[in-house]
């Protein structure tokens, strides 16, 4: 039992600890399930969710390289009536054990992105809802959502009015300044951010001559990103008032602590559950340990401690 | 909600990394643990280095299990930075292993099985050959590869049963594809179930012939993989599905390595609904 309390307050929610699993590389818990007890960990974000089941993107879906990985899977999901019935109530003993459940809602258009948060919110099946904006926006001429702040600002204020609970908006790095979009994002009325997701990218084959993903572009994870989503945290948290969940690279809980300084309240895991089954698990007590070593008795007490030059 | 137990990444001792061919390497793990839960058609992940290079882990089909001995064995190619750095893995190291996992090849109450097996995809059929005879079945081996010395455990194979070899340049057997000596001894001979491993043109040929012929074939499949354990959705290959595309994905760790041949879709739909513009989540 660690002397490090754990605990932090992100927003309107209490975490045992401040580590969460990333959408889309948990799926909904069933799989890591199997390694270990998932009620250690602070939340589970989980898969993305869509209005109609998708079939997903052509493979290969997964390229290397170096210091991370590029997917590019679709947002295959079973849609969200099938999310609702069928993934999200095994994870519903997580919650009675304090661990949070947290749904993940993709879109097309306004009318998917309001559709889904209000079955997903009023199904009372998750403590909150993670929106993912880095989508194109089909009627919108294509041009993703998370990169405008009138946009932003638009849809996030559109969801929150069918959203009863805690509202996490998930920002996307390729964009020209993120503090704008998170100032959007923050006014619309989100209660969190979470930042990063992939950064689009692209990796050739030189004697085939040909993109390695059948979707030619995917989204860049894992520790090659670090330095930027640190730099975007770091950033964000300096332009809004409203906590953050810090994401990009994370793989030990020396990682999560560089987060929390930087100005993340909580963490997520994305990649390192790819590359680990037991990787947030570790990373949990990784940062417990760190934290003892520093000599500090509770986690929140390092957030947002970066010192500047 | 803990369910079905798995094995937690273990640590395995190298016994033996040696060279068969120019590229090709026979690794034998110590790792009783997974040597007794392995089924013939599984597979292993290694964590071919410590630290992030490369990141991800390289599946690994089981070639051959000694539940004994307690070692499992691999033959793998040299193709990428994955496998050139557990090439150079010796013999007394310790490496991480992930598994066993996915599906294995189910033989069922079949008595005569057809084993046919093209390049690489030779590997992963002596395990399942091994058992099918020790349970009393009888087996018969198709194995294809571009010169002879790439026909891997050909010594092993002929013990279990008839063997058949062809090659790409004709030094070992005739000089053709693997799908003919089969084709050829289905002529006189009946098969009541295919178990088949190798590229996709053979694949695709072995299920055009086990459709003909009415005998039910199983398929290895391979993909790029990340995570290996079913959750990332990373390592899809395209299924035969009543949904509105008209089919759907599933995935080569969990859902197999092994597929029924009259699921598997060889292309995809011409009119492939276009999902792009979004691998980001």
């Amino acid at each position: 039992m660690s002397k490090v309390d754990m605990e932090v307050q992100l927003g309107p929610l209490k975490l045992k600890n401040p580590v969460l699993t990333m959408s889309g590389t948990f799926g909904f818990g069933r799989e890591h399930g199997q390694y270990y007890d998932l009620s250690t960990l602070g939340g589970v974000i989980v898969k993305a969710i869509t209005a109609e089941p998708r079939v997903g993107n052509p493979p290969p879906r997964i390229a290397e390289t170096a210091g991370g990985i590029l997917n590019a899977i679709g947002l295959q999901n079973p849609g969200v009536e099938a999310a609702i019935a069928d993934e999200l109530p095994p994870l519903q003993d997580l919650r009675r054990q304090g661990t949070l459940v947290i749904g993940n809602v993709s879109g097309y258009s306004f009318d998917d992105y309001t559709l889904v948060t209000k079955k997903i919110s009023d199904s009372g099946l998750v403590d909150a809802v993670e929106l993912n904006i880095s989508c194109p926006n089909v009627k919108g001429g294509g041009l993703t959502f998370g990169t405008h702040p009138e946009t932003v600002y638009k849809l996030v204020s559109t969801v929150r009015t069918v959203c009863a609970v805690p509202l996490i908006v998930k920002l996307s790095p390729n964009v020209t300044d993120i503090k704008e979009i998170a100032s959007s994002a923050t006014e619309g009325g989100a209660d969190i951010i979470s930042l990063i997701n992939t950064i689009t990218a692209m990796v050739i084959d030189a004697k085939t001559r040909r993109p390695i993903l059948g979707n030619i572009t995917g989204g860049l994870s894992g520790p090659a990103v670090k330095p930027v989503a640190l730099r975007m945290v770091h950033e964000v948290s300096q332009a809004v008032e409203i906590p953050l969940i810090g994401i990009g690279g994370i793989v030990a809980g020396v990682d999560a602590a560089e987060f929390l300084l930087a100005g993340a309240t909580a963490v997520g895991v994305g990649t390192a559950n790819l590359m680990h089954p037991l990787a947030a698990l570790n990373i949990v007590q990784e940062l417990q340990w760190f934290l003892e070593d520093e000599g500090i008795g509770a986690v929140a007490e390092i957030i947002g401690g970066l010192i500047l030059p | 909600m803990l369910e079905e137990k798995a094995i937690k990444p273990l640590q395995a001792s190298i016994v033996r990394n040696q060279r068969l061919a120019v590229d090709v390497y026979h690794l034998i793990l110590a790792m009783p643990e997974i040597a007794v839960k392995a089924r013939p058609g599984q597979f292993v992940m290694l964590k071919v280095a410590a630290g992030l290079e490369p990141i991800l882990r390289r599946p690994f089909s089981v070639h051959r299990l000694n539940r004994e001995t307690g070692a499992v064995e691999i033959i793998y190619q040299k193709v990428g930075k994955g496998t050139a750095i557990l090439a150079n893995r010796k013999p007394g190291e310790e490496i991480e292993v992930l598994g066993p996992l996915g599906t294995g090849f189910c033989v069922g109450h079949a008595r005569h099985i057809g084993l046919v097996g093209g390049g690489m995809g030779i590997a992963p059929l002596l395990a399942v050959a091994e058992q099918a005879v020790g349970e009393g079945k009888e087996v018969v081996i198709f194995l294809g590869a571009i010169t002879k010395d790439y026909l891997l455990a050909r010594t092993e194979f002929s013990k279990l049963g008839p063997l058949f070899v062809v090659t790409d340049d004709g030094s070992a057997g005739e000089k053709a594809v693997v799908s003919k000596p089969l084709a050829e001894y289905l002529q006189g001979h009946s098969l009541d179930l295919l178990l088949a491993c190798g590229p996709i043109p053979m694949l695709k040929a072995l299920a055009a012939i086990a459709e003909a012929q009415r005998i039910k074939a199983q398929l290895s499949l391979e993909q790029n993989m990340a995570c290996g354990i079913g959750a990332c959705l990373g390592c899809v290959v395209p299924v035969k599905a009543d949904t509105p595309a008209g089919f759907s994905y599933k995935r080569v760790c969990h859902d197999g390595p092994v597929f029924w041949a009259d699921e598997v879709l060889f292309e995809l739909p011409a009119k492939m609904e276009k999902q792009g513009g979004c691998g980001l989540e």
